[in-house]
Protein backbone atom coordinates (compact mmCIF):
# COMPACT_ATOMS: atom_id res chain seq x y z
CA UNK A 1 0.00 0.00 0.00
CA UNK A 2 1.62 3.07 -1.26
CA UNK A 3 -0.13 5.19 1.02
CA UNK A 4 0.76 3.21 3.98
CA UNK A 5 4.36 3.54 3.29
CA UNK A 6 4.16 7.40 2.33
CA UNK A 7 2.35 7.52 6.05
CA UNK A 8 5.58 6.05 7.64
CA UNK A 9 9.02 7.51 8.17
CA UNK A 10 10.63 4.26 5.97
CA UNK A 11 13.35 5.32 3.63
CA UNK A 12 10.71 4.45 0.84
CA UNK A 13 9.03 7.70 2.08
CA UNK A 14 9.80 10.36 -0.58
CA UNK A 15 9.43 8.20 -3.32
CA UNK A 16 5.84 6.59 -2.25
CA UNK A 17 4.96 10.31 -1.99
CA UNK A 18 6.32 11.35 -5.62
CA UNK A 19 4.31 8.80 -7.30
CA UNK A 20 1.17 9.48 -5.42
CA UNK A 21 1.26 13.29 -6.44
CA UNK A 22 2.13 12.42 -9.62
CA UNK A 23 -0.98 11.14 -10.06
CA UNK A 24 -2.87 13.97 -8.37
CA UNK A 25 -1.02 17.36 -8.55
CA UNK A 26 -3.47 18.41 -10.70
CA UNK A 27 -6.77 18.86 -8.59
CA UNK A 28 -4.44 20.72 -6.30
CA UNK A 29 -3.16 23.08 -9.00
CA UNK A 30 -6.85 23.32 -9.81
CA UNK A 31 -7.96 24.18 -6.14
CA UNK A 32 -4.94 26.83 -5.64
CA UNK A 33 -5.96 28.46 -8.86
CA UNK A 34 -9.97 28.02 -7.69
CA UNK A 35 -8.73 29.74 -4.78
CA UNK A 36 -7.89 32.59 -6.63
CA UNK A 37 -4.06 32.62 -7.65
CA UNK A 38 -3.11 33.46 -10.70
CA UNK A 39 -1.67 30.96 -12.84
CA UNK A 40 2.06 31.61 -12.39
CA UNK A 41 1.37 31.78 -8.74
CA UNK A 42 -0.60 28.99 -8.49
CA UNK A 43 2.52 26.72 -9.88
CA UNK A 44 4.70 27.79 -7.46
CA UNK A 45 2.42 26.98 -4.59
CA UNK A 46 1.48 23.67 -6.01
CA UNK A 47 5.25 23.40 -6.16
CA UNK A 48 6.16 24.98 -3.01
CA UNK A 49 3.38 22.43 -1.59
CA UNK A 50 4.84 18.99 -2.32
CA UNK A 51 8.00 20.52 -1.11
CA UNK A 52 6.33 21.43 1.43
CA UNK A 53 5.17 17.69 2.38
CA UNK A 54 8.60 16.06 1.51
CA UNK A 55 10.61 18.82 4.19
CA UNK A 56 7.88 18.38 7.14
CA UNK A 57 7.14 14.50 6.86
CA UNK A 58 3.36 15.65 7.40
CA UNK A 59 2.13 12.33 6.09
CA UNK A 60 3.53 11.06 9.08
CA UNK A 61 0.79 13.20 11.28
CA UNK A 62 -2.15 11.77 9.46
CA UNK A 63 -5.39 11.55 11.76
CA UNK A 64 -6.06 7.92 12.17
CA UNK A 65 -10.15 8.80 11.83
CA UNK A 66 -9.71 9.96 8.33
CA UNK A 67 -8.09 7.58 6.68
CA UNK A 68 -8.22 8.91 3.38
CA UNK A 69 -5.51 10.66 1.34
CA UNK A 70 -7.60 12.76 -0.34
CA UNK A 71 -9.03 14.88 2.34
CA UNK A 72 -5.38 14.81 4.42
CA UNK A 73 -4.28 16.21 1.39
CA UNK A 74 -6.61 18.92 0.77
CA UNK A 75 -6.47 19.39 4.55
CA UNK A 76 -2.67 20.15 4.08
CA UNK A 77 -2.85 22.10 1.18
CA UNK A 78 -5.27 24.48 2.89
CA UNK A 79 -3.28 25.49 6.32
CA UNK A 80 -0.10 25.88 4.11
CA UNK A 81 -1.84 28.14 1.55
CA UNK A 82 -3.69 30.19 4.90
CA UNK A 83 -0.08 29.92 6.94
CA UNK A 84 2.83 28.74 4.99
CA UNK A 85 2.66 29.66 1.21
CA UNK A 86 4.69 32.99 1.57
CA UNK A 87 7.53 31.74 3.36
CA UNK A 88 7.73 28.47 1.39
CA UNK A 89 7.77 30.63 -1.87
CA UNK A 90 10.91 32.67 -0.73
CA UNK A 91 12.55 29.07 0.08
CA UNK A 92 11.68 27.44 -2.72
CA UNK A 93 12.75 30.14 -5.11
CA UNK A 94 15.82 30.86 -3.56
CA UNK A 95 16.91 26.75 -3.38
CA UNK A 96 16.03 26.41 -6.71
CA UNK A 97 15.74 22.98 -6.96
CA UNK A 98 12.48 21.11 -8.60
CA UNK A 99 11.44 17.68 -7.16
CA UNK A 100 8.97 16.48 -9.36
CA UNK A 101 8.02 17.31 -12.63
CA UNK A 102 4.90 19.04 -13.29
CA UNK A 103 3.32 19.67 -16.68
CA UNK A 104 2.20 23.05 -15.73
CA UNK A 105 1.74 24.53 -18.95
CA UNK A 106 -0.68 21.96 -20.05
CA UNK A 107 -2.23 22.24 -16.35
CA UNK A 108 -3.90 25.80 -17.27
CA UNK A 109 -4.84 25.07 -20.77
CA UNK A 110 -7.12 22.09 -19.01
CA UNK A 111 -8.13 24.47 -16.11
CA UNK A 112 -9.35 26.99 -18.66
CA UNK A 113 -11.11 24.68 -19.87
CA UNK A 114 -13.69 24.32 -16.57
CA UNK A 115 -15.82 26.91 -16.49
CA UNK A 116 -17.32 26.56 -13.39
CA UNK A 117 -18.64 28.86 -10.64
CA UNK A 118 -21.34 27.56 -9.07
CA UNK A 119 -19.79 24.53 -7.13
CA UNK A 120 -17.08 24.97 -4.41
CA UNK A 121 -13.67 24.18 -4.69
CA UNK A 122 -13.71 21.21 -2.58
CA UNK A 123 -16.45 19.63 -4.22
CA UNK A 124 -14.26 20.25 -7.55
CA UNK A 125 -11.27 19.25 -6.17
CA UNK A 126 -12.67 15.73 -5.43
CA UNK A 127 -14.33 15.62 -9.15
CA UNK A 128 -11.00 16.11 -10.41
CA UNK A 129 -9.60 13.68 -8.14
CA UNK A 130 -11.93 10.87 -9.09
CA UNK A 131 -10.92 11.66 -12.91
CA UNK A 132 -7.21 11.37 -12.48
CA UNK A 133 -7.70 8.13 -10.62
CA UNK A 134 -9.59 6.88 -13.14
CA UNK A 135 -7.12 8.06 -15.49
CA UNK A 136 -4.39 6.55 -13.68
CA UNK A 137 -6.25 3.19 -13.48
CA UNK A 138 -6.44 3.66 -17.69
CA UNK A 139 -2.34 4.25 -17.88
CA UNK A 140 -2.00 1.01 -15.80
CA UNK A 141 -4.19 -0.96 -17.72
CA UNK A 142 -2.39 0.40 -21.03
CA UNK A 143 1.15 -0.73 -19.15
CA UNK A 144 -0.67 -4.50 -18.86
CA UNK A 145 -1.76 -4.38 -22.47
CA UNK A 146 2.18 -2.89 -23.27
CA UNK A 147 2.42 -5.17 -26.18
CA UNK A 148 2.14 -4.92 -29.61
CA UNK A 149 -0.59 -8.28 -29.95
CA UNK A 150 -1.73 -6.76 -26.36
CA UNK A 151 -1.51 -3.21 -27.87
CA UNK A 152 -3.96 -3.50 -30.60
CA UNK A 153 -6.30 -5.45 -28.34
CA UNK A 154 -6.82 -2.68 -25.85
CA UNK A 155 -6.88 -0.28 -29.11
CA UNK A 156 -10.01 -2.21 -30.47
CA UNK A 157 -11.31 -3.18 -27.31
CA UNK A 158 -11.21 -0.03 -25.37
CA UNK A 159 -14.26 1.30 -25.97
CA UNK A 160 -16.12 -1.58 -25.18
CA UNK A 161 -15.71 -0.56 -21.02
CA UNK A 162 -18.47 1.96 -21.74
CA UNK A 163 -20.04 0.29 -24.64
CA UNK A 164 -23.28 2.21 -24.10
CA UNK A 165 -21.38 5.49 -24.36
CA UNK A 166 -19.11 4.61 -26.77
CA UNK A 167 -19.83 6.30 -30.41
CA UNK A 168 -16.86 4.78 -31.61
CA UNK A 169 -17.30 1.00 -30.56
CA UNK A 170 -17.03 -1.09 -33.06
CA UNK A 171 -19.29 -4.22 -33.36
CA UNK A 172 -18.02 -7.53 -31.94
CA UNK A 173 -18.25 -8.99 -35.60
CA UNK A 174 -16.02 -6.13 -36.35
CA UNK A 175 -13.68 -6.52 -33.84
CA UNK A 176 -13.28 -10.23 -33.99
CA UNK A 177 -12.32 -9.51 -38.20
CA UNK A 178 -9.96 -6.91 -36.99
CA UNK A 179 -8.20 -8.96 -34.05
CA UNK A 180 -8.45 -11.84 -35.89
CA UNK A 181 -10.04 -14.20 -33.48
CA UNK A 182 -13.89 -15.41 -33.12
CA UNK A 183 -16.82 -13.90 -32.10
CA UNK A 184 -17.00 -15.80 -28.85
CA UNK A 185 -12.66 -14.98 -28.19
CA UNK A 186 -13.85 -11.16 -28.51
CA UNK A 187 -16.52 -11.17 -25.84
CA UNK A 188 -13.93 -13.03 -23.75
CA UNK A 189 -11.35 -10.39 -24.08
CA UNK A 190 -13.69 -7.38 -23.52
CA UNK A 191 -15.05 -9.32 -20.21
CA UNK A 192 -11.92 -9.74 -18.90
CA UNK A 193 -10.79 -6.22 -20.15
CA UNK A 194 -13.56 -4.66 -18.26
CA UNK A 195 -12.77 -6.71 -15.11
CA UNK A 196 -9.25 -5.62 -15.16
CA UNK A 197 -10.02 -2.14 -15.57
CA UNK A 198 -12.43 -2.11 -12.56
CA UNK A 199 -10.00 -3.77 -10.52
CA UNK A 200 -7.19 -1.48 -11.30
CA UNK A 201 -9.55 1.33 -10.18
CA UNK A 202 -10.69 -0.16 -6.96
CA UNK A 203 -6.76 -0.88 -6.45
CA UNK A 204 -6.14 2.88 -7.13
CA UNK A 205 -8.92 3.60 -4.85
CA UNK A 206 -7.04 1.22 -2.13
CA UNK A 207 -4.11 2.86 -2.48
CA UNK A 208 -5.48 6.38 -1.36
CA UNK A 209 -7.13 5.19 2.17
CA UNK A 210 -5.87 3.99 5.07
CA UNK A 211 -8.42 1.23 5.65
CA UNK A 212 -9.17 -1.07 2.92
CA UNK A 213 -12.82 -1.09 4.51
CA UNK A 214 -13.10 2.61 3.56
CA UNK A 215 -12.60 2.00 -0.28
CA UNK A 216 -16.77 1.45 -1.13
CA UNK A 217 -17.00 4.80 1.00
CA UNK A 218 -14.25 6.77 -0.83
CA UNK A 219 -15.89 5.25 -4.28
CA UNK A 220 -19.55 6.44 -3.33
CA UNK A 221 -18.11 10.09 -2.18
CA UNK A 222 -16.39 10.00 -5.61
CA UNK A 223 -19.09 9.24 -7.48
CA UNK A 224 -21.18 11.82 -5.71
CA UNK A 225 -18.28 14.65 -6.76
CA UNK A 226 -18.51 13.56 -10.34
CA UNK A 227 -22.28 13.94 -10.58
CA UNK A 228 -22.55 17.45 -9.05
CA UNK A 229 -19.65 18.46 -11.66
CA UNK A 230 -22.35 18.18 -13.83
CA UNK A 231 -19.55 17.18 -16.25
CA UNK A 232 -17.61 19.78 -16.38
CA UNK A 233 -14.05 17.93 -15.27
CA UNK A 234 -12.07 16.83 -18.34
CA UNK A 235 -10.82 13.43 -18.83
CA UNK B 1 1.45 30.65 -21.22
CA UNK B 2 -1.84 31.21 -22.29
CA UNK B 3 -3.58 29.26 -25.27
CA UNK B 4 -4.40 31.07 -28.16
CA UNK B 5 -7.87 32.18 -28.33
CA UNK B 6 -8.68 29.78 -31.62
CA UNK B 7 -7.26 26.77 -29.61
CA UNK B 8 -8.86 27.65 -26.75
CA UNK B 9 -11.89 27.65 -29.16
CA UNK B 10 -11.02 24.08 -30.95
CA UNK B 11 -10.22 22.45 -27.56
CA UNK B 12 -14.08 23.56 -26.42
CA UNK B 13 -15.35 21.81 -29.94
CA UNK B 14 -13.13 18.63 -29.38
CA UNK B 15 -15.18 18.26 -25.76
CA UNK B 16 -18.53 17.79 -25.52
CA UNK B 17 -20.68 16.84 -22.32
CA UNK B 18 -23.31 14.33 -21.78
CA UNK B 19 -25.22 12.61 -20.25
CA UNK B 20 -24.30 8.96 -19.51
CA UNK B 21 -26.97 6.95 -20.97
CA UNK B 22 -26.89 4.08 -18.04
CA UNK B 23 -26.79 6.34 -15.13
CA UNK B 24 -27.81 9.93 -16.41
CA UNK B 25 -25.00 11.24 -15.38
CA UNK B 26 -23.31 14.34 -16.98
CA UNK B 27 -19.65 13.71 -18.47
CA UNK B 28 -17.16 15.04 -20.53
CA UNK B 29 -16.35 13.22 -23.84
CA UNK B 30 -13.48 13.62 -25.56
CA UNK B 31 -12.49 11.64 -28.72
CA UNK B 32 -9.75 9.76 -26.81
CA UNK B 33 -12.47 8.86 -23.87
CA UNK B 34 -15.88 8.51 -24.01
CA UNK B 35 -16.57 6.98 -20.86
CA UNK B 36 -18.51 7.71 -18.28
CA UNK B 37 -16.39 7.97 -15.18
CA UNK B 38 -19.52 7.33 -12.66
CA UNK B 39 -20.39 4.17 -14.05
CA UNK B 40 -16.01 2.97 -14.53
CA UNK B 41 -16.27 4.06 -10.65
CA UNK B 42 -19.30 1.87 -9.31
CA UNK B 43 -18.20 -0.91 -10.98
CA UNK B 44 -14.95 -0.64 -8.92
CA UNK B 45 -17.59 -1.49 -5.57
CA UNK B 46 -17.15 -4.28 -3.91
CA UNK B 47 -20.66 -6.41 -6.01
CA UNK B 48 -20.12 -3.66 -8.38
CA UNK B 49 -23.22 -2.36 -10.23
CA UNK B 50 -23.19 -3.90 -13.85
CA UNK B 51 -24.17 -7.54 -13.75
CA UNK B 52 -22.26 -9.98 -15.00
CA UNK B 53 -18.98 -7.53 -15.61
CA UNK B 54 -18.43 -6.26 -12.31
CA UNK B 55 -14.92 -6.53 -10.13
CA UNK B 56 -16.32 -9.19 -7.68
CA UNK B 57 -18.49 -11.10 -10.74
CA UNK B 58 -21.73 -10.43 -9.19
CA UNK B 59 -23.47 -14.04 -9.40
CA UNK B 60 -26.49 -13.63 -12.37
CA UNK B 61 -29.34 -12.56 -10.84
CA UNK B 62 -32.20 -14.55 -9.64
CA UNK B 63 -35.86 -14.46 -8.02
CA UNK B 64 -34.39 -15.12 -4.69
CA UNK B 65 -32.47 -11.55 -5.50
CA UNK B 66 -34.50 -9.31 -6.61
CA UNK B 67 -37.10 -7.59 -4.96
CA UNK B 68 -38.90 -5.48 -7.19
CA UNK B 69 -36.81 -3.05 -8.84
CA UNK B 70 -34.41 -3.90 -6.02
CA UNK B 71 -31.17 -6.24 -6.22
CA UNK B 72 -29.35 -7.63 -3.47
CA UNK B 73 -25.33 -6.80 -3.67
CA UNK B 74 -23.49 -10.28 -3.69
CA UNK B 75 -20.22 -10.71 -1.90
CA UNK B 76 -17.27 -12.36 -3.63
CA UNK B 77 -18.58 -15.84 -2.05
CA UNK B 78 -21.78 -15.25 -3.98
CA UNK B 79 -23.70 -14.87 -0.62
CA UNK B 80 -26.02 -11.36 -0.14
CA UNK B 81 -23.93 -8.48 1.24
CA UNK B 82 -25.95 -8.79 4.80
CA UNK B 83 -25.73 -5.33 6.98
CA UNK B 84 -27.52 -6.26 10.31
CA UNK B 85 -30.06 -8.71 11.97
CA UNK B 86 -33.03 -7.76 13.91
CA UNK B 87 -35.68 -9.58 15.66
CA UNK B 88 -37.43 -10.03 12.88
CA UNK B 89 -35.86 -9.09 9.61
CA UNK B 90 -32.50 -9.09 8.19
CA UNK B 91 -30.97 -5.97 5.88
CA UNK B 92 -29.08 -6.32 3.03
CA UNK B 93 -27.12 -3.89 0.97
CA UNK B 94 -28.93 -3.60 -2.18
CA UNK B 95 -29.24 -1.34 -5.41
CA UNK B 96 -31.92 0.32 -6.89
CA UNK B 97 -31.39 -0.66 -10.84
CA UNK B 98 -33.56 2.37 -12.20
CA UNK B 99 -32.02 5.19 -9.66
CA UNK B 100 -28.63 3.28 -9.73
CA UNK B 101 -28.31 4.18 -6.24
CA UNK B 102 -27.78 1.47 -2.93
CA UNK B 103 -30.17 1.13 -0.57
CA UNK B 104 -30.71 -1.07 2.71
CA UNK B 105 -33.34 -3.24 2.26
CA UNK B 106 -35.24 -5.32 5.37
CA UNK B 107 -36.41 -8.49 4.40
CA UNK B 108 -38.45 -10.72 6.82
CA UNK B 109 -36.60 -13.76 8.76
CA UNK B 110 -37.10 -16.71 7.36
CA UNK B 111 -38.65 -18.03 9.94
CA UNK B 112 -41.64 -15.76 9.73
CA UNK B 113 -42.39 -16.16 6.22
CA UNK B 114 -45.99 -16.89 5.94
CA UNK B 115 -46.58 -15.99 9.43
CA UNK B 116 -49.74 -13.57 9.31
CA UNK B 117 -48.94 -12.14 12.93
CA UNK B 118 -45.50 -11.71 12.12
CA UNK B 119 -46.53 -9.81 8.98
CA UNK B 120 -48.41 -7.69 10.35
CA UNK B 121 -46.12 -6.28 12.63
CA UNK B 122 -43.40 -5.92 10.26
CA UNK B 123 -45.92 -4.03 8.23
CA UNK B 124 -46.53 -1.97 11.62
CA UNK B 125 -42.45 -1.71 11.93
CA UNK B 126 -42.25 -0.54 8.30
CA UNK B 127 -45.22 2.41 8.69
CA UNK B 128 -43.39 3.72 12.47
CA UNK B 129 -40.28 3.78 10.77
CA UNK B 130 -41.36 5.77 7.29
CA UNK B 131 -43.14 8.04 9.85
CA UNK B 132 -40.03 9.81 10.79
CA UNK B 133 -38.11 12.03 8.63
CA UNK B 134 -35.03 13.74 9.83
CA UNK B 135 -31.25 14.27 8.67
CA UNK B 136 -30.49 11.89 12.12
CA UNK B 137 -32.49 9.30 11.22
CA UNK B 138 -32.54 6.69 8.56
CA UNK B 139 -35.50 7.08 6.33
CA UNK B 140 -37.36 4.18 5.25
CA UNK B 141 -38.94 5.32 1.56
CA UNK B 142 -40.23 2.38 0.13
CA UNK B 143 -42.65 -0.59 1.20
CA UNK B 144 -43.08 -3.50 -1.17
CA UNK B 145 -44.26 -7.41 -1.13
CA UNK B 146 -42.45 -10.24 -2.70
CA UNK B 147 -45.49 -12.79 -2.80
CA UNK B 148 -47.30 -12.36 0.42
CA UNK B 149 -44.44 -11.07 2.59
CA UNK B 150 -43.66 -7.43 2.75
CA UNK B 151 -39.94 -6.06 2.51
CA UNK B 152 -39.04 -2.11 2.76
CA UNK B 153 -36.07 0.04 1.28
CA UNK B 154 -34.56 2.15 3.31
CA UNK B 155 -31.48 5.01 3.25
CA UNK B 156 -28.08 3.40 2.44
CA UNK B 157 -25.98 5.60 5.02
CA UNK B 158 -22.54 6.08 4.28
CA UNK B 159 -19.89 5.65 6.91
CA UNK B 160 -19.67 2.87 9.37
CA UNK B 161 -21.10 1.96 12.90
CA UNK B 162 -20.52 4.25 16.07
CA UNK B 163 -19.49 0.67 17.54
CA UNK B 164 -16.73 0.38 14.50
CA UNK B 165 -15.29 3.42 15.07
CA UNK B 166 -15.03 2.98 18.93
CA UNK B 167 -13.33 -0.26 18.24
CA UNK B 168 -11.59 0.70 15.55
CA UNK B 169 -9.84 4.19 17.29
CA UNK B 170 -10.82 3.89 21.42
CA UNK B 171 -12.55 6.34 22.90
CA UNK B 172 -13.87 9.10 21.64
CA UNK B 173 -12.85 12.98 21.98
CA UNK B 174 -15.12 14.50 24.70
CA UNK B 175 -16.47 17.16 22.07
CA UNK B 176 -17.11 14.86 19.23
CA UNK B 177 -18.90 12.14 22.12
CA UNK B 178 -20.99 15.66 22.73
CA UNK B 179 -21.64 16.01 19.18
CA UNK B 180 -22.85 12.66 18.49
CA UNK B 181 -25.17 12.40 21.71
CA UNK B 182 -26.66 15.93 20.41
CA UNK B 183 -27.45 14.25 16.88
CA UNK B 184 -28.95 11.12 17.96
CA UNK B 185 -30.48 13.52 20.66
CA UNK B 186 -32.32 15.10 17.74
CA UNK B 187 -32.76 11.81 15.37
CA UNK B 188 -34.65 10.94 19.12
CA UNK B 189 -36.35 14.39 19.21
CA UNK B 190 -38.42 13.44 15.68
CA UNK B 191 -39.21 9.92 16.70
CA UNK B 192 -40.90 11.06 19.49
CA UNK B 193 -42.88 13.22 18.10
CA UNK B 194 -44.21 10.77 16.25
CA UNK B 195 -44.68 8.70 19.74
CA UNK B 196 -42.81 6.48 19.44
CA UNK B 197 -39.89 4.68 21.26
CA UNK B 198 -36.73 3.66 19.30
CA UNK B 199 -35.86 0.37 21.75
CA UNK B 200 -32.66 -0.48 20.73
CA UNK B 201 -30.19 2.83 21.16
CA UNK B 202 -26.90 1.55 20.77
CA UNK B 203 -23.71 2.44 19.36
CA UNK B 204 -24.25 -0.16 16.37
CA UNK B 205 -27.18 1.32 15.59
CA UNK B 206 -25.70 4.75 15.01
CA UNK B 207 -24.43 5.30 11.88
CA UNK B 208 -21.34 7.90 11.49
CA UNK B 209 -19.77 9.72 8.77
CA UNK B 210 -16.70 12.41 8.73
CA UNK B 211 -16.89 15.31 5.75
CA UNK B 212 -13.78 16.66 4.48
CA UNK B 213 -13.52 18.93 7.17
CA UNK B 214 -13.88 16.81 10.11
CA UNK B 215 -17.72 17.62 10.60
CA UNK B 216 -19.59 14.54 11.92
CA UNK B 217 -22.86 13.48 11.06
CA UNK B 218 -25.10 10.78 13.38
CA UNK B 219 -27.89 8.89 11.64
CA UNK B 220 -29.80 6.14 13.91
CA UNK B 221 -30.59 3.70 12.10
CA UNK B 222 -33.16 0.26 12.36
CA UNK B 223 -36.35 1.63 13.80
CA UNK B 224 -36.71 -2.38 13.99
CA UNK B 225 -38.03 -2.55 17.33
CA UNK B 226 -40.05 1.19 17.24
CA UNK B 227 -43.23 0.86 19.21
CA UNK B 228 -46.09 3.36 19.10
CA UNK B 229 -45.74 4.19 23.00
CA UNK B 230 -49.57 3.02 23.06
CA UNK B 231 -48.62 -0.62 22.29
CA UNK B 232 -48.95 -3.00 24.94
CA UNK B 233 -45.38 -3.54 26.72
CA UNK B 234 -46.00 -7.16 27.21
CA UNK B 235 -46.17 -7.15 23.44
CA UNK B 236 -43.13 -4.91 22.71
CA UNK B 237 -40.95 -6.33 25.52
CA UNK B 238 -40.97 -10.12 24.97
CA UNK B 239 -40.22 -11.01 21.52
CA UNK B 240 -42.66 -14.35 19.90
CA UNK B 241 -40.19 -16.68 22.01
CA UNK B 242 -40.31 -15.38 25.08
CA UNK B 243 -36.45 -13.81 24.56
CA UNK B 244 -35.96 -10.53 26.04
CA UNK B 245 -36.08 -8.08 22.72
CA UNK B 246 -33.24 -5.51 22.89
CA UNK B 247 -29.61 -5.48 23.94
CA UNK B 248 -28.98 -5.68 27.92
CA UNK B 249 -25.81 -3.80 27.56
CA UNK B 250 -28.22 -0.55 26.56
CA UNK B 251 -31.31 -1.36 27.91
CA UNK B 252 -32.82 0.76 30.46
CA UNK B 253 -34.05 -0.62 34.08
CA UNK B 254 -37.63 -0.63 32.81
CA UNK B 255 -37.50 -1.83 29.87
CA UNK B 256 -35.76 -4.88 31.24
CA UNK B 257 -38.40 -5.60 33.66
CA UNK B 258 -40.76 -5.45 30.78
CA UNK B 259 -42.36 -2.51 32.15
CA UNK B 260 -43.89 0.69 30.83
CA UNK B 261 -41.29 2.20 28.05
CA UNK B 262 -41.09 5.40 26.81
CA UNK B 263 -38.68 7.97 25.00
CA UNK B 264 -37.04 8.04 28.59
CA UNK B 265 -35.71 4.47 28.16
CA UNK B 266 -34.32 5.41 24.63
CA UNK B 267 -32.66 8.33 26.57
CA UNK B 268 -31.16 5.86 28.93
CA UNK B 269 -29.68 3.83 26.21
CA UNK B 270 -28.22 6.80 24.56
CA UNK B 271 -26.46 7.64 27.52
CA UNK B 272 -24.94 4.19 27.91
CA UNK B 273 -23.90 4.66 24.43
CA UNK B 274 -22.11 8.14 25.26
CA UNK B 275 -20.08 5.89 28.56
CA UNK B 276 -19.27 3.62 25.92
CA UNK B 277 -17.98 6.38 23.70
CA UNK B 278 -15.44 8.06 26.83
CA UNK B 279 -14.47 4.64 27.80
CA UNK B 280 -15.09 2.02 25.49
CA UNK B 281 -16.76 0.08 27.13
CA UNK B 282 -20.37 -0.17 28.21
CA UNK B 283 -20.60 0.89 32.27
CA UNK B 284 -22.38 -2.97 33.29
CA UNK B 285 -20.70 -5.96 31.49
CA UNK B 286 -21.04 -9.76 32.28
CA UNK B 287 -23.22 -11.97 31.76
CA UNK B 288 -27.22 -10.98 30.06
CA UNK B 289 -28.55 -11.72 33.37
CA UNK B 290 -26.01 -10.28 35.62
CA UNK B 291 -25.75 -6.77 33.01
CA UNK B 292 -29.35 -6.65 33.56
CA UNK B 293 -29.62 -7.04 37.24
CA UNK B 294 -27.02 -4.89 37.61
CA UNK B 295 -28.80 -1.84 35.29
CA UNK B 296 -31.81 -2.47 37.42
CA UNK B 297 -29.81 -2.27 40.81
CA UNK B 298 -26.25 -1.64 40.71
CA UNK B 299 -24.75 1.96 41.89
CA UNK B 300 -22.58 3.46 38.38
CA UNK B 301 -19.01 2.54 38.00
CA UNK B 302 -18.31 6.55 38.21
CA UNK B 303 -14.59 6.08 38.95
CA UNK B 304 -14.27 4.47 35.15
CA UNK B 305 -15.24 8.19 34.09
CA UNK B 306 -11.41 9.03 35.36
CA UNK B 307 -10.43 12.50 33.47
CA UNK B 308 -14.10 12.97 31.84
CA UNK B 309 -14.69 16.56 32.94
CA UNK B 310 -17.39 17.07 35.56
CA UNK B 311 -20.47 19.02 33.24
CA UNK B 312 -20.23 15.42 31.36
CA UNK B 313 -20.19 13.23 34.33
CA UNK B 314 -23.05 14.98 36.21
CA UNK B 315 -24.68 14.53 32.30
CA UNK B 316 -24.22 10.92 32.28
CA UNK B 317 -25.97 10.65 35.80
CA UNK B 318 -29.13 12.41 34.66
CA UNK B 319 -29.23 10.06 31.39
CA UNK B 320 -28.91 6.98 33.52
CA UNK B 321 -30.61 7.62 36.65
CA UNK B 322 -32.87 4.52 37.18
CA UNK B 323 -36.34 5.71 37.74
CA UNK B 324 -37.28 7.66 34.36
CA UNK B 325 -38.68 10.67 36.20
CA UNK B 326 -35.50 11.74 37.26
CA UNK B 327 -33.73 11.86 33.46
CA UNK B 328 -34.82 14.51 31.13
CA UNK B 329 -38.27 13.79 29.75
CA UNK B 330 -37.89 14.26 26.53
CA UNK B 331 -35.03 14.82 23.92
CA UNK B 332 -35.86 18.36 23.69
CA UNK B 333 -34.53 19.09 27.82
CA UNK B 334 -31.46 16.93 26.82
CA UNK B 335 -30.92 19.22 23.71
CA UNK B 336 -31.90 22.24 25.30
CA UNK B 337 -29.05 21.36 28.21
CA UNK B 338 -26.26 19.99 25.82
CA UNK B 339 -25.10 23.72 24.81
CA UNK B 340 -24.57 24.98 28.52
CA UNK B 341 -22.60 21.23 29.02
CA UNK B 342 -20.32 21.96 26.07
CA UNK B 343 -19.90 25.71 26.56
CA UNK B 344 -18.75 24.69 30.52
CA UNK B 345 -16.50 21.87 29.39
CA UNK B 346 -14.63 24.42 27.10
CA UNK B 347 -14.85 27.18 29.35
CA UNK B 348 -12.34 25.04 31.24
CA UNK B 349 -10.48 24.36 33.72
CA UNK B 350 -10.19 21.92 30.92
CA UNK B 351 -9.41 23.85 27.98
CA UNK B 352 -7.84 20.92 26.29
CA UNK B 353 -10.46 19.01 24.82
CA UNK B 354 -8.13 16.32 22.65
CA UNK B 355 -6.17 16.24 25.55
CA UNK B 356 -9.35 15.14 27.97
CA UNK B 357 -10.42 12.83 25.62
CA UNK B 358 -6.50 11.11 26.12
CA UNK B 359 -6.70 11.35 29.71
CA UNK B 360 -10.43 9.43 29.99
CA UNK B 361 -8.83 6.57 28.02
Amino acid sequence: MVLLSAQSQAPGFQVALSELYKIYWYPLYAYVRRRGHAPEESQDLTQGFFLHLLEHKTLGRADPLKGKFRSFLLGSLQNYLSTEAARARCLKRGGGVEFISLDLQNAEDRYRLEPIDTLTPEKLFAARWAVALLGEAMNRLRMEYATPKKAATIEVLKAFLDVDNSKAAPSYEEAAATLQVTVGAVKTLIHRLRKQYAMLVREEVERTVSDPGDVDAEIHELCEALVVAEGWIVP
Amino acid sequence: MNAEPRERQEDLMAREVRACKVCGANFSATEENEFCPVCMLRRALVGGVESGESFSERAPTDAAQRFEHYELLIDEDGRPVELGRGAMGVTYKAFDVDLHCPVTLKVISKKYLGDETARLRFLREARAAASVRHPNVASVFHLGRRGRDYFYAMEFVEGETLDNLITRSGPLEIKLALEITMQVGAGLAAVHKKKLVHRDIKPSNIMVSFEDEGAVTAKIIDLGLAKTVDESSAQTTISATGAFAGTPEFASPEQIVGGDVDIRSDLYSLGVSLWQMLTGHAPFRGTAAGVMSQHRHAPLPLEKLQGVPQPVVSLIEVLLDKDPGRRFQTPAELLKALPTITGAVERGPYNHLSELGADAR
